[in-house]
């Protein structure tokens, strides 16, 4: 049953023209932002889009602060209001239900379509972002960086490589070796065992010449608290977000889900998703209805952001899967309850 | 599961299906019970009954929070400040930190082992404090800035509403007299804590009284709620900032959380200080009065002599020269502050040689905390604290008089 579902979802040419044009608004921005050079100021539009100049292994971040707030959410609501609702209209759904399949089996398998389709789409905007992000604004070399840490940072270095911060690249070395003086049991961002770890890792590093080196060290990414990230570590932390941002719109896919079964109207049950949303999105910003904003659907949207704070802020975002899955468990029971003993007529 | 969700349909008399409507009303009573499960957990979690683990007296339990600052914690806080202040360009991060709702994280080995980063929704601005000075990120500059010393006497920094910092630092203002009684205990992120009132006798500050509540073991305190007072004693209805910990840790938290790392690429720049006071407060000492108010001068810190401290307690007065412009340009936006600007009458005093120098002042007010600032000639200062508007008067007469002496 599943697999029929999934296969019916992927072979429509409008989910692939909606993961499609989802994919598209982060590449127009990324050409914007590629030929212009003009981002917006750090904390400001959306997140991590003032980095992605200096990077673009954080596009995909980027990317998917570009469609979370509207776009994604909308084209869930989309897929999975016409889950049933569509069969319906379509007068396909008594012929789908006269299989020997119970109800519940099905209902399954249109969830299960809904995560497939969330899952396809946050993995296709991050990795056509990532493919536009790398060849439009290049992306650190974590080699190059770690070789090119003493060179800025440490005694006889020339300086940060960053035109704005010419003020303080003459106090750079100064400054970065009082901290590490500072607490000597503290691992020292500028160990001196860096190049050799670096030179070990890479035979090609020591030739490297130092002002190239800075200009790649120049694209190496920091974290929202500053540190610097390593590529793997990137890695790892932009999956995080898409896991969680995949777990967010499963509550608005289940009320989508859950809609879909009341009425035979794909578009009503689309349309009432979308306005539980934007319902929830205004309570949200409503310091009088704090006491019930920790149960909204949207609360804890941003979380994914905190995967990318040091150490990682887990707080919001384990509240963020525990209302996630409140509202999965309630909504799915209710479009349970209503679809199981529900008289088909189309 | 499926199957388990299929088996809600009982079977009726002689094995019969049973009307669909009974089976409807079944599943939907299912997902009623569930719901109501669900948000009922929060709801008991919450009411659950408070037990501290220790019992204390409100006034050993103050003495155990004052001595509090070694005791190792790692935790998320939120701080609110209502005083509904207006913003001023120059002192825009005060106003902001007492006018709103601040997010903050903060790591705590020893007082020169301190990390706090206030967190926004897309960025983050982190201070550390280690034994030679702070190093402070902000990631909407893209800047690491290293510190050498701000000044004792300062501005309000995030870092100083966390429960932790604020409650010491407002019972060290408080006098041993000042009445202390209990409160009901509250479960402050998952610590059972013991609370107690400090009620200030002081008529001179707008500080009314200090709620505290604290680990009753050792005295961290875990949240802290600060009230006002009104021209008659009378307290504040509600609170006009609350600061609490939501998560905390009573581990000694890893050191290399206290040690800024710098990325390759982002700017890092080095600063004596970081604080605007810092800075005003570099000039003589004869920029300020040696007596305000009838209150004498506290010998200042070496380094920044033209700061002007004025007694020890929750009304001391804080007075710092400033440059004449910057003063011309706070009076206007003052007088732009609508009901929380107030002018001064300020008696134009008349200088050695009888000439008489323009003089002008105004208050910016909250319930809490007012400042004002007094242009006198070519010369300017502001003068701030938890002070009543009287208080703050006649320390503005006393300044501009003052001045006249000295100029």
């Amino acid at each position: 049953m599943m697999v029929v579902e999934l296969r019916k979802l992927f072979r429509r040419p409008r989910t692939w023209v909606t993961i499609g044009l989802l994919c598209l608004l982060p590449a127009i921005v990324a050409v914007f932002l590629a030929t212009t050079r003009i981002a917006p100021a750090p904390g400001e539009g959306a997140a991590f889009l003032s980095a992605v100049l200096e990077s673009g292994s954080l596009y995909p971040a980027a990317a998917l602060a570009l469609v979370l707030p509207i776009f994604l959410p909308v084209a869930v609501a989309v897929v999975a209001g016409d889950t049933v609702a569509g069969e319906s209209g379509a007068g396909t759904l008594r012929y789908l239900l006269v299989r020997p399949v119970s109800r519940t089996k099905l209902l399954l398998a249109k969830l299960v379509s809904i995560v497939a389709f969330v899952v396809a789409t946050v993995a296709a905007v991050a990795g056509t972002s990532y493919v536009v992000g790398v060849t439009l604004f290049g992306a650190g070399d974590p080699v190059a960086v770690v070789n090119a840490i003493p060179q800025i940072s440490g005694p006889g270095g020339g300086g940060s490589s960053s035109g704005g911060s010419g003020g303080g690249s003459a106090s750079t070395p100064s400054a970065g070796g009082s901290a590490s003086a500072a607490d000597p049991a503290a691992p020292a961002p500028a160990a001196p065992g860096a190049p050799t770890a670096g030179a070990g890792a890479d035979n090609g590093a020591p030739a490297l010449d130092p002002t190239q080196a800075r200009e790649r060290a120049a694209d190496s990414v920091a974290s929202l608290s500053g540190d610097p990230l390593s590529p793997m570590d990137l890695a790892l932390r932009l999956l995080g977000a898409m896991a969680y941002i995949t777990v967010s719109m499963l509550g608005v896919g289940a009320i989508a889900l859950f809609l879909s079964t009341v009425t035979a109207s794909s578009l009503g049950a689309t349309l009432g998703a979308l306005a539980a949303l934007i319902s929830s999105q205004v309570l949200v910003t409503l310091d009088a209805a704090a006491s019930v904003t920790p149960y909204l659907p949207t609360r804890y949207w941003l979380a994914w952001i905190d995967f990318f704070r040091d150490p990682i802020f887990l707080r919001d975002i384990r509240s963020g899967l525990f209302v996630q899955a409140a509202y999965v468990v309630i909504l799915m029971l209710a479009a349970w309850a209503n679809f199981t003993t529900k008289d088909v007529a189309q | 599961m499926t199957a388990i969700l299929d088996r809600l349909r009982a079977t009726g008399d002689g094995g019969a299906p049973p009307p669909i409507r009974s089976v409807r009303v079944r599943r939907w009573t299912v997902v009623a019970v569930v719901a109501a499960l669900l948000v009922a957990v929060p709801v008991v979690v919450a009411a659950w009954p408070v037990s501290p683990a220790v019992s204390v007296s409100p006034a050993e339990l103050r003495d155990r929070v004052a001595a509090s600052g070694n005791l190792p914690w790692s935790g998320y806080a939120e701080a609110s400040g209502g005083l509904n202040l207006p913003d001023v360009a120059q002192f825009s991060d005060v106003t902001t930190l007492l006018s709103g709702t601040s997010r903050l994280r903060g790591w705590y080995a020893a007082p020169d082992r301190v990390r706090v980063d206030q967190l926004y929704p897309a960025g983050e601005r982190s201070r550390y404090t280690t034994s030679t000075g702070q190093v402070v990120w902000d990631y909407g500059a893209q800047l690491l800035t290293y510190v050498r010393r701000d000044p004792l006497v300062r501005l309000p920094r995030p870092d100083d509403l966390l429960p932790p910092q604020l409650a010491r630092r407002l019972l060290s203002g408080t006098l041993p007299d000042d009445p202390v009684t209990g409160l009901p205990a509250r479960r402050v992120a998952g610590v059972d804590a013991a609370g107690f009132r400090v009620t200030v006798a002081d008529p001179r500050t707008t500080v009314g009284a200090l709620d505290v509540w604290a680990d009753p073991t050792d005295g961290l305190p875990v949240a802290v709620e600060l009230h006002t007072k009104g021209a008659t004693g009378t307290l504040s209805a509600g609170p006009v900032v609350v600061t609490r910990f939501l998560d905390l840790d009573r581990e000694t938290p890893d050191p290399s959380l206290f040690v800024a790392q710098p990325t390759p690429g982002v700017g890092v720049t080095r600063s004596p200080t970081s604080d605007l006071f810092g800075v005003l407060g570099r000039g003589s000492p004869d920029s300020v009065p040696a007596v305000v108010d009838g209150v004498a001068r506290v010998a200042p810190q070496r380094g920044f002599a033209a700061i002007g401290k004025y007694g020890t307690t929750l009304s001391q007065l804080i007075v710092v020269p400033l440059p004449a412009d910057i003063a011309g340009s706070l009076l206007g936006n003052i007088g732009d502050a609508g009901s929380a600007g107030r002018t001064i009458a300020v008696a134009a005093p008349q200088n050695a040689l009888g000439r008489t120098a323009n003089a002008s002042a105004g208050a910016l007010e909250s319930s809490l905390l007012r400042l004002a600032v007094l242009r006198v000639g070519t010369r300017a200062w502001a003068i701030g604290g938890l002070v009543t508007d009287d208080v703050l008067d006649r320390a503005v007469t006393d300044i501009a008089a003052d001045s006249a002496g000295a100029s």
